[in-house]
């Protein structure tokens, strides 16, 4: 009985493979199984997208485009220095009272005083 | 004083009321061709779609399967690339051209990226929450035979207040057994705008 068992199991297994290999194609790349085993590994990865739109827009120059971002970045420019001329007025709040007016900071080059030139002179990013 | 703060309220109601008769929403028909900006819009969306749906359902393609297969080819819509200098969905023409397909009753159309994602997610829930008599089964699915793809191009040369922009749309079927490209479609736009 067990004799028979190993030979239906045999029989099995020949069959199957037969059948697969009718659906194989003779013209059929030996090497097919390294693709297939990487896509069907990452085919939901791959297909999660479809039907999407994939935006990889660029800048295209444009003169009134262009115009109106250079005035922006003035009109920016111009608020900043007029902010911090505004807060250099009150630069004494910053440090030392009336009594004691050397605690002030003053002189020091981090001083809201000398804000503006720095801004100015494109240096305020590397003091400030 | 007061005086003042009364005029002043009378005059702020009446520019209030005055703008709300400058305010004004009309409804138009959606085939009209109206330009404001000279950026993509509605009219080169229909324009990309009537350009495709003619070529795809009249060139040899279609022809070559039905003399192979015996059967309409089924098409899945893959992914779009827009590489223009503008935002543009391509959704707008692709779903004209899958409703033309359908009803052309020429081609047919399966789901796919996360709508089918759903699908399936239904059909997940089926197995667990419908009757056994209208429970959908798994591996039934119809198989595509192309895959179309495309991407969106432009080039803009702007001097000025002059512009002159060009916007290529390519649609192209690949063959998903065999990657061979069976047909590509194209529509090329071209704008002047003066600002």
């Amino acid at each position: 009985m067990k004799k028979f068992h190993t030979y239906l199991a045999g029989l099995g297994l020949l069959l199957s493979s037969a059948s697969f290999a009718q659906q194989t194609n003779p013209d059929q790349n030996p090497n097919y199984k390294v693709s297939m085993d990487y896509y069907m590994a990452n085919h939901q990865e791959l297909t999660a997208n479809q039907g999407e739109t994939q935006q990889q827009t660029y800048k295209a120059y444009d003169w009134t485009t262009h115009k109106a971002e250079v005035k922006q970045q003035r009109q920016d420019r111009k608020y900043e220095l007029k902010k911090m001329r505004y807060q250099s007025r009150y630069r004494h709040s910053y440090g030392g009272n009336y009594n004691y007016p050397y605690y002030n900071n003053y002189n020091s080059l981090y001083s809201p005083y000398y804000a503006p030139i720095w801004y100015g002179a494109g240096l305020y990013s590397f003091i400030f | 004083m007061k005086r003042f703060q009364i005029t002043l309220f009378i005059f702020a109601a009446l520019t209030l009321s005055l703008q709300s008769c400058f305010h004004n929403v009309s409804r138009v028909d959606p085939e009209e061709e109206m330009d404001i900006s000279g950026s993509w819009n509605d009219v080169d969306s229909r324009m990309v779609s009537d350009a495709m749906i003619e070529q795809s359902l009249s060139e040899d393609w279609l022809k070559n399967h039905m003399s192979a297969e015996k059967d309409q080819p089924v098409v899945i819509v893959g992914m779009v690339t827009n590489k223009s200098h503008e935002h543009i969905d391509a959704e707008t023409f692709m779903k004209d051209i899958e409703k033309s397909f359908i009803q052309s009753k020429k081609v047919r159309v399966v789901q796919g990226g996360a709508k089918r994602e759903e699908v399936r997610g239904e059909r997940a829930d089926q197995q667990t929450n419908s009757s056994v008599s209208t429970m959908k089964q798994w591996g039934l699915e119809v198989g595509a035979d192309y895959m179309m793809q495309g991407s969106i191009n432009s080039i803009v040369d702007a001097y000025k207040r002059e512009k002159v922009v060009y916007y290529q749309v390519d649609l192209e079927l690949t063959n998903l057994q065999t990657n061979e490209i069976v047909w590509i479609g194209d529509k090329k736009i071209k704008k002047y705008v003066k600002n």
